[in-house]
């Protein structure tokens, strides 16, 4: 079977930190996966990995049948690889819709600096759409630096999903995201992604958020994967109880 | 002094052309835990950080044991009990866990030796493996409590907590839950916008919907 994502041994140390230790995993197209553990167990190291944000000690990554292994992130969103949080990086001094405008010019490949208008009507009425679903809308014109904290994490996720990627990885999507307004967000933004058949892999917290969106849960401890499965099987699982919820 | 250790009363912040807080009034009695609910952008932070002195305060009074603390410099209110949990941890990167924690007792001339890092140290065992690493490097959780700590170590009379579960695993949330009720004589000023996860820490909730209080 094809695999979107593959992953060999992959090994990643910070002096005597053992923070992804030896992690292989198969990932197929169209699987949305989320990745569960406590705090300092490996998640983001594994994101910053995958997405070449940290070169790994040792292991190797195959993106799409193709080793990505320790290429600069550009090249590996350039490949169709988006993650939120730093792509493209959020202007606090701009508008909301100015970062999405940004955001879809770079993904025509349409350099910053080329006299070619940012702002086209078309593009606009395509930014506006785009926010939409993340109740964005009515802030287009706010600059970024005013948006609240779960603001900022949506706006960061929207322009993460306008390069149009293949594979999408979200780290804690919905922290800082008020649980009122998590339900929603997530609803809309999985069947956006699902309807395009983006794989997603999505580090989270929030146990609900996991039950209901993700097919396939990797539970981390301690830099290795403890659990692999359904979530119902993986999140009753006694060894990730402990370590995860903190109980039996 | 009175039964209240915090007193909010008719707060109004404007920021730009914004009214982010209109005639917001609550009250933290001694000792007590209470809790602000709302949504994103309904104005949390922004109570925070007005009685941290970090928020425009346009009008209205904001009393620590009955002392007008509008009247205090920001960076005088800390030396007056207050211990603040920025929701975005907002530690120094570059220095230690244990440097971030004795920096504002350092601030404040005191020697770093405090009583009050001890019992921040006893109440979370979960530091000691990560005292000597700089704080930018920990993970989003790590930091977390981390930056809880160091709202311990200078909040002998009021924390401030804003949203102290968020990017926090359930087991974390539930020890932090822990540390922060057991915390003895300390007023306690939690946002969340979960009202369930709050009810793990206090039922005194009051509900914040665009910058105003609607519900207590
Ligand atoms: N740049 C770094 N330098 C040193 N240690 C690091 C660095 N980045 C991460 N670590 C350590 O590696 C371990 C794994 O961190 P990581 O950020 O991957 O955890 P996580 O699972 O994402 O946790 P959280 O849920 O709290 O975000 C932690 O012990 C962390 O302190
Ligand atoms: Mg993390």
């Amino acid at each position: 079977m094809a695999t979107v994502l593959e992953t060999h041994g992959l090994t990643k140390s910070f002096g005597g930190v053992l923070a992804v230790d030896d992690v292989s995993v198969a990932i197929a197209p169209g699987e949305i996966v989320g990745i569960v553990g406590a705090n300092g167990a490996g998640k983001t190291t594994f994101v910053n990995l995958v997405t070449g944000y940290l070169k790994p000690d040792r292991g190797r990554i195959i993106y799409l049948g193709r080793d990505i292994t320790a290429h600069p992130p550009r090249e590996v969103t350039g490949l169709g690889v988006a993650r939120s949080f730093q792509i493209p990086q959020i202007y606090a001094s701009l508008t909301v819709l100015e970062n999405v405008l940004i955001a879809l010019a770079a993904r025509e490949g349409q350099s910053l600096r080329a006299w070619a208008p940012l702002s086209t009507r078309v593009r606009e009425a395509e930014g506006l759409i785009l926010l939409e679903p993340f109740g964005l809308t009515e802030h287009a014109a706010r600059p970024v630096s005013e948006l609240p904290q779960g603001g900022l994490k949506l706006l960061d996720i929207a322009l993460a999903s306008a390069l149009m990627p293949r594979l999408l990885l979200l780290d804690e999507p919905t922290s800082g995201v008020s649980s009122a307004e998590k339900f929603g967000v997530m609803d809309t933004l999985v069947s956006i992604l699902q309807a395009r058949g983006v794989t997603v892999i999505f580090v989270e917290h929030d146990m609900d958020v996991v039950t209901n969106y993700a097919g396939r849960v990797l539970a981390f401890s301690e830099g290795k994967i403890l659990a692999d499965g359904a979530p119902g099987v993986v999140l009753a699982d006694p060894a990730v109880r402990k370590a995860v919820l903190g109980w039996a | 002094m009175g039964v209240n250790a915090l007193e909010v009363k008719d707060l109004s912040v404007k920021l730009a052309a914004f009214v982010i807080l209109r005639g917001v009034s609550f009250a933290v009695p001694h000792g007590s835990t209470v809790g602000l609910v709302g949504r994103n952008g309904a104005g949390k932070t922004t109570t925070l950080k007005s009685i941290v002195g970090l928020a425009p305060v346009l009008g209205g009074e904001i009393r620590l044991d009955g002392r007008d603390l509008t009247a205090v410099a920001p960076h005088h209110r800390a030396g007056l009990g207050l211990g603040y949990l920025p929701e975005d941890r907002r530690l120094i990167a570059s220095l230690t866990v244990e440097e971030n924690l004795r920096l504002p007792l350092w601030a404040r001339g005191e020697r770093g030796d405090g009583a009050r890092l001890k019992l921040a140290y006893d109440l979370m065992p979960e530091l000691a493996p990560l005292v000597r690493r700089r704080a930018g490097a920990l993970s989003g959780g790590q930091q977390k409590m981390v930056a809880l700590a160091r709202a311990v170590v200078t909040g002998t009379k009021l924390l401030l907590l804003d949203e102290p579960f968020e990017g926090v695993s359930p087991a974390l949330s539930r020890r932090l839950a822990e540390v922060i009720r057991s915390l003895q004589g300390v007023a306690v000023l939690v946002t969340e916008s979960d009202a369930n996860r709050m009810r793990l820490l206090t039922e005194q909730i009051y509900t914040i919907e665009r910058g105003e209080i609607i519900q207590r």
